[in-house]
């Protein structure tokens, strides 16, 4: 009922335990688990998953695995309240996220050219490059405390899949790529090495 | 003041929502309040918190309800500290938001068992510690008998948990366990921000509820806590619908 908080773990004891609850958590034959599998592309991880995932983490670890806040995340996205808030920083205008959610098309375009409309902020050239930007740069950093491995992500890729669609699936994909079983497994291990139970050396 | 000693209440999925107003309820009654939990421990360890500012004593205990072994040892959990167990809120639920036609065997599997299993195997377990005006009381949803887009699996999970109840209500009378649930409109939980629309949709279901206001968690915390009272011991195998009036029209 209560995980083992107290057990110091070694990096190779996570790796193959992590391996294992994926294993048991998906459903998954275990010579697919490698490394670099990410959980939804190459392992078919859905929602449930996630949740018995986090649940055997937990238990298993004592570390809490938060693929809650990907999906808190993805909501606030997918709400356009991250884009709310970057608009409100730079133009100092305060536009409830569902006004902008009945713009269409759904494009940084056209949400600036509706700004500009209705509220009259001045647009300047190569504002709706810097926008999305901004709202890339927001986005990546609020996703910093998750288990994602973000290192060496392509913001320019990014950027480009959200200036054409806001709900880019291709977008919410790139991310997703980057839960991959050894992004969890240096999840674990950070969390278990902030808590000092990480065995030196290991 | 009651010189009864303060109840043993177990609320699962009682971190959050629905459940953590129930576990609040309780608390201001001074219960000895069990706070069951699956991932969100974060959500769990501030309601057993606030449960100890309202005057309760707060157990926090993380379990998997799909899973029978896990629930037995939830219950036995509860005994071994409480010796006993006087309210049962089987309140967790979990769901995959898909039409019928494309839920897998597995999404189907999971719904049932966390949803409506999980009663069965709670309330085998609990009543065997609980004694006469011991409660069992469930939370269903409207979705058990309208059809809710998207919604196919968790509806059917919550008719059979409403079927289960009249079952349960039945077989627990001779021993003075009333088995009730609560039906509960839509409440404005963050189950609805994940929800694609959904803050659209609540607030279409606003517009049509006849008073023009969403039940809120407490409103339905507040009668889970009567079921849960000696007025309610002739309260037995029922279905309380708790939505404002929605439901009445069309």
């Amino acid at each position: 009922m209560e995980p083992d908080t107290k057990r110091i773990w070694s990096r190779a004891g996570v790796r193959v335990s992590v391996g294992k609850l994926i294993v048991e958590s998906l459903g998954v034959d275990e010579a697919n688990v490698t490394a670099q599998a990410a959980l939804v592309s190459d392992l078919g991880a859905e929602s449930i998953d996630f949740l018995d995932l986090s649940f055997k983490c937990q238990q298993t670890f004592g570390v809490d695995l938060p693929m809650r806040l990907i999906q808190e995340r993805r909501i606030e996205w997918r709400d356009l309240s991250v884009l709310a808030r970057v608009l409100e920083a730079r133009y100092r205008v305060a536009v409830p996220a569902d006004e902008l959610r009945m713009v269409s098309p759904a494009t940084v375009g056209a949400v600036l050219e509706h700004m500009a409309a209705k509220h009259e902020i001045t647009r300047v050239a190569g504002d709706e490059r810097e926008v999305v930007g901004a709202l890339v740069t927001r986005m990546l950093a609020d996703l910093a405390s998750t288990p994602l491995d973000l290192s060496g992500l392509s913001v320019d890729q990014f950027t480009d899949y959200l200036e054409k669609n806001l709900h880019s699936p291709e977008a919410v994909e790139v991310v997703m790529s980057r839960l991959t079983v050894r992004a969890i497994t240096e999840y674990v291990v950070r969390q278990l090495a902030a808590a000092g139970r990480l065995a030196p050396g290991a | 003041m009651s010189d009864a000693p303060p109840r043993a209440v177990l609320v699962t999925g009682g971190g959050r929502g629905i459940g953590r107003a129930i576990a609040l309820r309780f608390a201001e009654a001074g219960a000895q309040v069990f706070v069951n939990f699956f991932v969100n421990r974060e959500a769990a360890e501030k309601t057993a918190h606030d449960v100890e500012l309202r005057g309760g004593a707060a157990h926090l205990l993380q379990a998997d309800l799909k899973e029978p072994a896990e629930i037995k040892r939830l219950v036995a959990e509860v005994e071994r500290r409480a010796g006993h167990l006087d309210v049962l809120v089987s309140n967790a639920a979990s769901g995959v938001l898909r039409e019928g036609l494309d839920l897998s065997p597995k999404q189907w599997d999971w719904v049932m068992a966390t949803n409506a299993r999980a009663l069965l195997i709670l309330a085998q377990e609990a009543s065997r510690i609980m004694t006469s005006g011991g409660r069992i009381i469930a939370l269903s949803s409207l979705g058990s008998r309208r059809v809710i887009q998207g919604y196919a699996s968790i509806g059917v999970s919550k008719a059979a948990l409403e079927g289960l109840t009249r079952y349960l209500a039945v077989e627990l009378a001779a021993k003075g366990i009333t088995v009730n649930t609560v039906s509960a409109g839509a409440v404005e939980t963050d189950v609805w921000q994940a929800m694609p629309e959904g803050t659209a949709a609540l607030a279409a279901i606003r517009a049509r509820t006849p008073g023009g206001a969403l039940v809120t968690a407490d409103e339905v915390a507040g009668v889970v806590y009567f079921l849960a009272s000696p007025a309610a011991q002739a309260i037995q195998g029922q279905i309380l619908t708790v939505d404002g009036g929605y439901s009445l029209l069309g």
